[in-house]
């Protein structure tokens, strides 16, 4: 009996070997793409396909590791932000579903928020953009939509226009759940969340939770994000600090600062001349925001803001770091740039 | 038969997407699935039928750049596409393939003056957020594979027979054993062929080839002991038969494809977190 164990074991250890060595069989049929696979998991090929799909992945060493790692990413018994520390309670969703869009809206700015207050707010980002400036929405009106540029940034005037008049149609509500840009609007806001019917609200507090695990621990961009995300780049500044209710904002009147997720705004800072475009806080105490022509603002207290020189006169798109010497920013022509000593000096990537 | 039904299936004008780019979309989808062979109307129908719609439509506008979709995209699948990312690799090399996705979902790159968004190949047969998890399974595969073709040898398995051996007949019995081996695999049905991949090689759960073939769990541990069994049969059967080997010999085959060093250590093969569990024994012959 032991022999034959034995036996096995060995068979299983060649098993292994082999069949991790190299292609045992000729594999026949085309390789796996992306949508193939999917359409096989989710039951959407017919018999004949699944067979030639199966026949040609059994042999094929490509295919079956497409195959194993799109197990181990669709596996429900791996929650990929288990680890990390949950940092809200159930009945702090409203609250969380506001702050946490604010979140979104910075890592990965949407079209549909509402501008700022500021019409020269409104005519940078459009510049920015090379496009006709947007009619910016008076301030009483702050939570009607900008105009976007689709992805890419290449509108044409008409484009443009069209975009113009789909963002005066914009409803209030839409653009509340997208942002909202004052501590009573955060707040409205949250109630109209809490108020919403039970699966809505899971579907809120669920994308809340994402946006804030995504803020925490988003990688610096590649050079396509950075363009996909320069494409949906708008105005206005929130940079909310990780496991922390402290958060930042850029305004028409400088920097401001909430020690209590948005309920309260200190306004500690001027944007140093400039205009901020994107921020990120890697700490309670420290936060990097950046912006038009080379601004790059670094506080290290949660206060008091320094301008930083920077080697160019760039737009400056994204900022991420890990703490108060070391960040990375992205400029609107996709380029970015490292620091590892506190802004002295900066290195192309 | 017109696609009237089928754009309000799929809600296409909540994004404003044009009819006949929605009509583009379908044609597509049916030209993937039939292999440009032209289905009856029915057989198209049903189809037709089967397909995400809602999905789909929200593919074709993102596909035309309409920011609204953009923005329920990026708002409803970017923690999807993170989370199979996470799920993937930890470390984070899986987050820079989902990273990079977007200027391909975009189609930031142009053929002919033409944008060539990724999301044209998205056909509906499965939902959004299971192709984007393929997706990013596909782009990651490559990149690791692409890298290992510019590692060096040490990544390579050793292959069993070929370092020195102290036993001057491991060789020979380990190129018979060999070659039994791959000629049983290779007589096995598609299948048992998948299954045995998936677990020995893939070192993919039980649970986890279940949700590929569609069994139980089980049920995929009976197969594969059932093909382990015949396997062994078929290789012991050929040693003998082919290479006369004596039933010492026979041991000493099976016995030298596992190696010199005694138990092999699967760990040592896998590259660190690439696998779950590889410290577990995988053994279906456990008891």
């Amino acid at each position: 009996v032991t022999d034959d164990r034995n036996r096995d074991r060995q068979l299983e250890q060649a098993l292994t070997r082999e069949l991790r060595r190299a292609e045992m069989v000729e594999p026949g049929g085309e390789c796996l793409d992306a949508e193939t696979l999917a359409a096989w998991m989710d039951g959407g090929l017919g018999r004949d396909a699944v067979t030639l799909m199966e026949a040609h992945a059994a042999g094929c060493p490509r295919c079956r590791a497409m195959i194993a790692t799109f197990a181990s990413a669709a596996s429900p018994d791996v929650p990929a932000a288990e680890s990390r520390p949950r940092l809200w309670r159930w009945w702090l969703a409203p609250i969380a579903a506001a702050t946490a869009a604010t979140v979104l809206w910075v890592i990965v700015p949407s079209t549909d928020r509402p501008s700022s207050p500021s019409p020269e707010r409104a005519a940078e980002v459009a510049s920015l953009r090379d496009q006709p400036p947007a009619v910016a929405p008076e301030p009483s009106r702050a939570l009607e939509k900008v105009p976007a540029a689709p992805p890419g940034g290449k509108v044409g005037a008409q484009d443009a226009a069209a975009n113009t008049q789909k963002a005066s149609r914009g409803s209030r509500e839409e653009a509340a759940a997208s942002i909202a840009s004052s501590p009573n609007e955060a707040l409205e806001a949250a109630r109209q969340r809490a108020d919403a019917p039970g699966d809505q609200r899971a579907r809120l507090e669920r994308s809340a939770a994402d946006a804030q695990r995504d803020a925490a621990a988003a990688p610096p961009p590649t050079a396509d994000a950075a363009a996909f995300r320069r494409a949906f780049a708008t105005a206005g500044v929130i940079v909310a600090a990780p496991d922390s209710p402290v958060r930042w904002r850029a305004t028409s009147g400088g920097i401001e600062r909430s020690p209590d997720a948005g309920g309260t705004w200190e306004r500690v800072a001027d944007a140093g001349g400039g205009v901020v475009l994107a921020g990120f806080a890697p700490s309670r105490d420290v936060c990097w925001m950046v912006g038009r022509a080379g601004l790059v603002l670094l506080t290290t207290d949660g206060r008091t803001f320094t301008r930083l020189p920077f080697p160019e006169s760039l737009d400056l798109v994204l900022a991420t770091a890990t703490g108060p010497r070391v960040a990375s920013v992205t400029a609107a022509d996709g380029r970015v740039f490292e620091t590892v000593d506190a802004g002295l000096t900066w290195r192309r990537r | 038969m017109t696609n009237d039904r089928w754009y309000r299936h799929a809600g296409a004008d909540r994004w404003s997407v044009p009819r006949a780019a929605f009509d583009e979309a379908l044609e597509r989808s049916v030209g993937k699935a039939f292999a440009g062979r032209t289905p009856a109307p029915a057989e198209r129908d049903r189809y037709l039928q089967s397909l995400h719609l809602e999905d789909l439509a929200l593919a074709c506008a993102c596909a035309l750049g309409q920011p609204e979709a953009w923005d329920h995209f990026v708002a409803e699948y970017r923690p999807v596409l993170y989370r199979a990312a996470d799920a993937i690799d930890a470390s984070g090399r899986a987050r820079e393939a989902a990273d990079a996705l977007y200027g391909e979902l975009y189609g930031l790159k142009e053929r002919a003056g033409i944008r060539q968004p990724l999301f044209h190949y998205f056909h509906g047969r499965s939902s959004l957020a299971t192709w984007l998890r393929s997706l990013v399974a596909q782009r990651y595969v490559d990149v690791i594979r692409g890298g290992r073709r510019t590692d060096s040898l040490p990544d390579e398995l050793p292959v069993p027979g070929e370092e020195a051996p102290p036993d001057p007949d491991r060789p020979r019995f380990a190129a018979a054993m060999r070659g039994a081996l791959a000629t049983a695999i290779a007589a096995l049905a598609p299948r048992d062929r998948l299954r045995l991949g998936c677990y020995y090689a893939e070192q993919m759960t039980l649970a986890a080839i279940g949700r590929i073939t569609g069994e139980h769990e089980a049920t995929v541990s009976r197969q594969l002991a059932r093909t382990r069994r015949a396997i062994r049969d078929e290789v012991e059967r050929r040693l003998r038969d082919d290479h006369r080997f004596s039933d010492a010999e026979i041991a000493g085959c099976f016995a030298s494809m596992a190696g010199d060093a005694g138990a092999i250590d699967l760990s040592e093969w896998l590259p660190a977190g690439e696998r779950k569990n590889s410290g577990v024994n995988r053994s279906l012959n456990r008891k």
